[in-house]
């Protein structure tokens, strides 16, 4: 019997219809309990800019306030669940405390959103500082897109640390400079890129991450979190 | 870092920290055997494949929650020297055990001594936590290291004070996930069974407090933190109010050794639960309705100035139950209070001095909490959540104190099942072996 990865508790019991069709097999390594605590998001209703949960389609306050004071392109992110305190739980068990595992109870779910987005799009993901990489030994998006291709395109510039990032204030994580780099003889001309990230928060990583593929010269950009 | 820091502990030290220690034993975190890696802070199996990280390291998913260990860290250790004060005055505390609890912790004070296994089932409110302290007495004296760990944190929580009051001058630290405090050496330590994992034969006297009890039940890393955390010579004491099938029968096949205790402090016998089948309690809540005979029996508690806990199978009921009391009781001063709710602790001190007369709660506060004159209701009795243990536990909730040795305790249930029945016989059970004690005949606690 399979215990569920994310209380490591109660067991799985897999209903015949779901083994039979692999209709939710992304959640098969969650107990019935767990599986509801992570709400999904409704992409015909969500926010257009950030991907965010709403009632009715229109762009959410803060992407009305992003759009108000830079000149800056909304994303058009799609997210996957709501970053609600089940989920913080999971990142922070992931990517802080550092159990790799974890990465299987949405990896499936992950890539078949990308399937649905991303046909003939170059999968990118968001990259991790070259030390986080090195103390956590994985880099978490990556972690969802195992099995697939996709291609690591982006760089954290070396003297730029991420982890200082997160202690920062929203309006100081905006002004925040560019951490990314363009690996080196990469040719990204007119292709279609899919970029992926764990979480949308203020917008400003997948911003700087699309404003150096955007200067590489592609043709469009669309982007995928798991949680918004 | 302090050299006392590793005395018999499992360390973690980061490669890049510079530590002159001569004697210290290094062990590598995690070994390879094959495919397979063991982690020698929690003793885990586990498989390399599945547990293996992109950058070539591999990691153990068993104890992350004390900071992860990888196949890069070493563990340090020191074996304990038990570096103790002398004190032969180590029991400061003043209260008097009652005849029956003496002979108890007579009988606890030899098992202590002699270094084995020990088993000590004493009904809820028998006053354990006193009558170890002659056993534990004995063990300062002889500069022993000794631990009295438990699996719920609400309970660590309760003994720490205790203890402290009881030894003051011997050292003592309280360990749990969310402890004030932190670690430092010490020759008393209270703490979680899971803070074990980080101890290497450290303790010549082990208790475990409510071995009965989640997460420590069946739990086989916890169980052998316990015999990792123990010298190679050491005592262990385990105690209960419920044992469990697995400890009855390793009594039964004389692999354990055990002593009881079936009255509580005071003397007086446990309330025996009266059985309320109510076949629609269920329906008739969700409409705010409650049972005609149930409600007299409550009016007349509240009447009486008499506090009430009601357990309720599921945390989803706890807002209809509220509903239907404040419809029936508009001035009653109560609350509910469930596992992850943020203000728990504030409302069990609440409902403690009094000022709440019912507390609507979950199988959260099925052991561990005292309330004084406390009557007991059990909706849903028949229920999964509320086995036998259980059971008998909540009733137990009542007649604890010497103001009002005697409680009401009712199971509501929709239909009378082997749980109920069984808990039940148990506290009957007990209650015939309480009333063939006398004062003259205090030798019914032989070690068998
Ligand atoms: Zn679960
Ligand atoms: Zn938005
Ligand atoms: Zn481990």
């Amino acid at each position: 019997m399979k215990i569920c990865l994310f209380c490591q508790q109660n067991s799985i019991e897999s209903n015949l219809f779901e083994w039979l069709f692999d209709f939710a097999s992304h959640e098969k390594y969650l107990c019935q309990t767990c599986r509801q605590l992570f709400v999904p998001i409704d992409p015909q209703t969500a926010c257009p800019g950030c991907g965010r949960k709403q009632s009715v389609r229109k762009l959410c306050r803060d992407c009305q306030c992003w759009i108000k004071n830079s000149s800056r392109q909304l994303l058009n992110n799609r997210a996957l669940f709501c970053y609600n305190l089940p989920m913080k739980n999971f990142f922070e068990r992931y990517k802080f405390r550092g159990d790799y595992q974890l990465r299987l109870i949405f990896q499936r779910r992950i890539q078949q959103a990308i399937k649905q987005l991303g046909n003939k799009r170059v999968i990118i993901p968001v990259p991790v500082s070259a030390t986080t990489w090195q103390q956590r030994g994985f880099n978490q998006v990556e972690g969802f897109l195992e099995g697939i291709d996709y291609l690591a395109a982006l760089t954290v510039k070396p003297d730029f640390s991420k982890d200082s990032q997160s202690h920062k204030k929203r309006r100081q994580r905006l002004a925040s400079p560019q951490p990314f780099t363009l690996k080196p003889q990469l040719n990204l001309q007119q292709q279609a890129c899919l970029l992926i990230d764990d979480v949308y928060t203020t917008g400003r990583t997948l911003y700087h991450a699309s404003k150096v593929l955007q200067n590489a010269g592609v043709s469009s950009i669309k982007s995928l979190t798991l949680a918004r | 870092m302090k050299i006392s820091d590793f005395y018999g502990r499992l360390v973690t030290v980061q490669a890049t920290t510079d530590l002159t220690l001569p004697q210290v034993t290094k062990l590598p975190a995690i070994k390879t055997n094959g495919k397979l890696l063991y982690c020698q802070r929690c003793q885990q199996t586990f498989s390399k494949k599945q547990f293996h990280l992109p950058n070539g390291v591999d990691y153990c998913p068993y104890c992350l929650q004390f900071g992860r260990l990888t196949s890069h860290d070493l563990l340090y250790t020191l074996p304990e020297p038990n570096l103790f004060p002398i004190n032969e005055q180590p029991l400061s505390w003043q209260g008097k055990l009652s005849p029956l609890q003496q002979k108890c912790a007579q009988v606890l004070k030899e098992q202590a001594a002699i270094k084995k296994e020990f088993l000590l089932w004493a009904v809820t409110g028998a006053g354990k936590t006193e009558i170890m302290f002659p056993a534990i007495s004995e063990a300062i004296k002889k500069k022993e290291r000794i631990c009295i760990a438990t699996p719920r944190v609400d309970v660590c929580n309760e003994l720490f004070p205790r203890l402290q009051q009881a030894f003051d001058r011997t050292s003592i630290v309280l360990l749990h996930a969310n402890s004030p405090m932190k670690y430092h050496y010490s020759q008393l330590v209270i703490c979680t069974t899971h803070q074990l994992i980080r101890f290497y034969h450290a303790f010549d006297l082990l208790i475990i407090d409510e071995v009965d009890a989640f997460p420590f039940v069946n739990n086989q890393l916890l169980q052998m933190a316990v015999a990792k955390a123990r010298k190679r010579i050491s005592s262990l004491l385990l105690l209960t109010a419920t044992p469990t099938k697995q400890l009855l029968t390793k009594i039964k096949q004389h692999k354990l050794v055990c002593g009881y205790l079936p009255l509580r402090f005071h003397g007086h016998l446990l309330p025996v639960p009266q059985i309320m089948t109510l076949p629609n309690w269920r329906r008739d809540l969700l409409r705010c309705q409650i049972d005609r005979r149930l409600f007299k029996i409550l009016e007349d508690w509240f009447k009486a100035g008499l506090p009430v806990l009601i357990f309720s199978p599921e945390i989803r009921l706890l807002v209809e139950i509220e509903k239907t009391v404040k419809k029936y009781f508009p001035h009653l001063a109560f609350s509910s209070v469930y596992a992850g709710d943020e203000k728990r602790e504030q409302k069990v001190q609440t409902m403690r001095r009094e000022k709440y007369q019912l507390l609507i709660t979950t199988t959260i506060l099925e052991r561990g909490v005292t309330f004084a004159k406390l009557n007991v209701v059990i909706l849903g009795a028949d229920e999964q959540v509320f086995h036998e243990e259980s059971l008998v536990q909540i009733a137990g909730r009542a007649g604890r104190s010497l103001k009002r040795p005697t409680g009401d305790v009712i199971f509501v249930c929709s239909m009378l099942n082997q749980a109920i029945k069984k808990a039940v016989k148990q506290i009957r059970f007990l209650n015939q072996e309480g009333e063939k004690i006398s004062d003259e005949n205090l030798s019914f606690l032989s070690a068998k």
